[in-house]
């Protein structure tokens, strides 16, 4: 996918313009985060199960290349096949070369983050395959034309009047005469559409939540259930998923579940969950014919080393967005890339160089709600701010706040001219504040170099003596 | 090189200790605690967390009963006495009286299946099927109606213990907690999205 991140200033403020954006966000926000807590409240020891996840995560990636091997060597082992991608490009070239063997004609898609990153659909659709994405979210936004805005919930920017719309211009042709304005009418719609598609498809292409080692199984979590028909009636089923998607064994995948439901959508469980292992046996009655898994890489490896190692715990739950007060105002797009919110603000400037997102780890306030809700105990504030401080020896931040915080940094650093700046501040302030023409004492409604501050809230002018200075006066008693 | 070795080199490359030897691995998973609130009885949780996901659960107290059941759940919730069900040696016993039944994977046209479940876990209301000849995939995810017969011997507190269950790997094992469902059209739950509309468990008390 084309990274736009550094279109991120404009796409924000038209995201804040945008009426039919905004009152989809608005409906969203309250539900994810009230149906989290239950679902939290709901297992005494949560706390315990996100300590779990962590330290899990972090042993997992200290012995990545074991259990990877180990992965690779039992899906093997059960008849499937494991391929590896460096990058996107490869990862398309080897389902590619799959759907090409098998002469493939139609391709049905489970949610995969992983092929939003490597843009498959439109590399298959190039070469001639008829793609067709599942998740009712997906095709929704497939039919728009659209990326997904939320990691979990891909169609949260759509109102339900403009989904009618697109079924009627998409549907018409297919004998569906009339709108379908009702929830149910329309989710039963796109079922029967989808419906054929499942049944002629020849290869089946999902995601992975967890890939488990000592198994060689691949773990999918869904609630629609087009993931299990995706994976189930193709002759062909294909997993991407990227290489830290590993865990060791079928115990930490019950820790993980109980964290993933709960952060994600607020369930104990998501609807179904299915761990698959290789191609049908020798006399099931379904299922299909191959099973590959592609493991894509895309710059994770690299990640291991350094200060964003942490991010590689994410298991995709969409928590930190739900909870973020910058995405739960611009929704996903303005972000400009796969990932939004504050993980996507950590992954983004890595995966898609820091100089083409320069204003993503600046579009937080640091008030660390994501850390506090993430399952796997992501220190995101942390990392967004070792993001800035990057950005700033690599002097792609901004000028004026460039500029502004050296001379700040300067000025803190010693006490003596500190004392004197705020003291004259102060002073002028105040004097300005007596003497100005109009308006109410105690607050400017306009200040030369403030008019960000200004336009929306007035300016609260200070007394004439300082902190400091009454501190002292008082003996240093409050 | 290899797309493979790349990775794999540059991932070594970045350990704190070389060497690809088998880690130890001992973290205990916590214990799921609940606290006082929802009821400690596994056939009680089992019912309480169904009934949470919007299916439903009929405890039966024989297996020959299960036609009759079946029977009655149909004809309550409208749909035909006409199912798909797995060939399972279980099934082919039963005296199914008034249901035209067919033993094989499901079909598009198909409306209502009968399955069985290799166990039930108490903790998330779950039933868990497993693939195998008599076991096929198709029948959990393609008719509206799914009913799902679990023996109450079967009945797990928690996935933990389904693991130790002796089984060698199977294709597909599909862990299921009530009706397909989506809420991505302005957040609103719609059952049956891809899957099944209607999740009905028949608890059998015993053989």
């Amino acid at each position: 996918m084309e990274v736009l991140s550094r279109n991120f200033r404009n796409a924000s403020r038209a995201a804040l313009l945008d009426a039919e954006l905004q009152a989809a966000l608005a409906r969203a926000e309250g539900g994810f985060v009230d149906t989290r807590q239950k679902a939290v409240d709901d297992l005494k020891n949560f706390e315990s199960f996100r300590e779990y996840g962590e330290k899990v995560k972090n042993h997992t990636l200290e012995h990545l290349d074991y259990y990877l091997e180990l992965f690779e060597q039992n899906v093997e082992e059960s008849g499937g096949q494991v391929h590896w991608a460096q990058n996107g490009e490869q990862a398309n070239r080897i389902i590619l070369d799959i759907c090409e063997k098998v002469n493939a004609r139609k391709i049905t898609k489970g949610k995969s983050m992983v092929s939003e990153e490597a843009a498959t659909n439109s590399t298959l659709e190039r070469n001639g395959y008829e793609v067709l994405e599942t998740d009712l979210g997906e095709y929704i936004i497939q039919l728009a034309q659209e990326t997904p805005s939320h990691i979990i919930a891909p169609a949260i920017h759509k109102s339900k009047a403009g989904v009618t719309e697109l079924f009627h211009q998409h549907h018409a042709r297919l004998g569906f005469d009339g709108k379908v304005t009702v929830h149910e009418e329309i989710v039963d719609q796109a079922r029967q559409v989808l419906r054929e598609h499942f049944c002629s498809a020849d290869v089946g292409i999902t995601g992975g939540n967890f890939l488990i080692a000592e198994t060689g199984s691949v773990a999918i979590v869904t609630n629609e259930g087009n993931g299990d028909l995706t994976a189930t009636l193709p002759r062909v089923h294909i997993v991407t998923a990227s290489i830290e998607k590993v865990i060791p064994d079928l115990t930490a995948l019950g820790g993980f579940l109980r964290l993933l439901g709960r952060s994600a959508t607020g369930q104990t469980m998501s609807v179904y969950t299915t761990l698959f292992n290789g191609p049908r046996r020798e006399n099931d009655l379904d299922g299909p014919d191959e099973f590959h898994v592609v493991l894509l890489d895309n710059g994770r490896s690299e990640i291991l080393n350094g200060s964003f190692r942490d991010i590689l715990r994410c298991i995709r739950c969409g928590a930190c967005l739900n909870h973020c007060p910058v995405y739960t105002r611009i929704g996903g797009h303005a972000y400009g890339w796969v990932y939004p919110g504050p993980m996507g603000s950590v992954l983004t400037p890595i995966l898609a160089g820091q100089k083409n997102a320069p204003d993503l780890p600046h579009a937080c306030t640091l008030n660390g709600r994501c850390q506090t809700v993430c399952p796997v105990k992501i220190p995101l504030p942390d990392l967004i701010r070792t993001h800035r401080v990057q950005l700033n020896r690599m002097k792609a931040d901004s000028a004026v706040g460039r500029t502004g915080f050296s001379l700040w940094y300067r000025l803190a650093r010693s006490p003596g001219s500190y004392v004197l700046a705020t003291r004259v501040a102060a002073l002028v302030l105040n004097a300005l504040d007596r003497f100005k023409p109009g308006g109410a004492r105690g607050r400017f409604r306009w200040l030369p170099l403030l008019k960000p501050w200004t336009a929306s809230r007035d300016f609260p002018a200070p007394g004439a003596s300082t902190f400091q200075r009454m501190w002292k006066k008082h003996g240093g008693e409050p | 090189m290899s797309a493979r070795e790349t990775i794999l080199e540059t991932i070594r490359r970045h350990k704190p200790e070389r060497g690809s030897r088998k880690p130890d691995f001992r973290i205990p998973l916590p214990v799921p605690d609940f606290g006082p609130d929802p009821p400690q009885d596994p056939v009680d949780l089992f019912i309480h967390r169904l009934s949470q996901v919007h299916a439903t659960c009929e405890i039966v107290r024989r297996w020959s009963r299960i036609p009759d059941a079946v029977s009655r759940y149909l004809a309550n919730v409208r749909q035909p006495a006409q199912v798909v069900a797995s060939p399972d040696e279980g099934f082919h016993r039963l005296d199914w009286g008034g249901i035209a039944i067919e033993y094989r994977a499901a079909a598009p046209p198909d409306r209502v299946s009968v399955t069985r479940a290799c166990a039930g876990i108490a903790e998330t209301g779950t039933v868990a099927m497993v693939s195998s000849a008599s076991s096929p995939v198709t029948l959990n995810f393609l008719p509206e109606t799914h009913i799902v017969v679990l023996e109450r011997i079967r009945l797990v507190s928690s996935m933990e213990q389904f693991w130790s269950m002796p089984e060698s790997p199977p294709r597909a094992i599909n862990f299921i907690t009530g009706p397909s469902k989506t809420a991505d059209i302005e957040q609103t739950i719609v059952y049956g999205a891809h899957g099944p509309r209607r999740f009905h468990v028949l608890l059998i008390e015993s053989g």
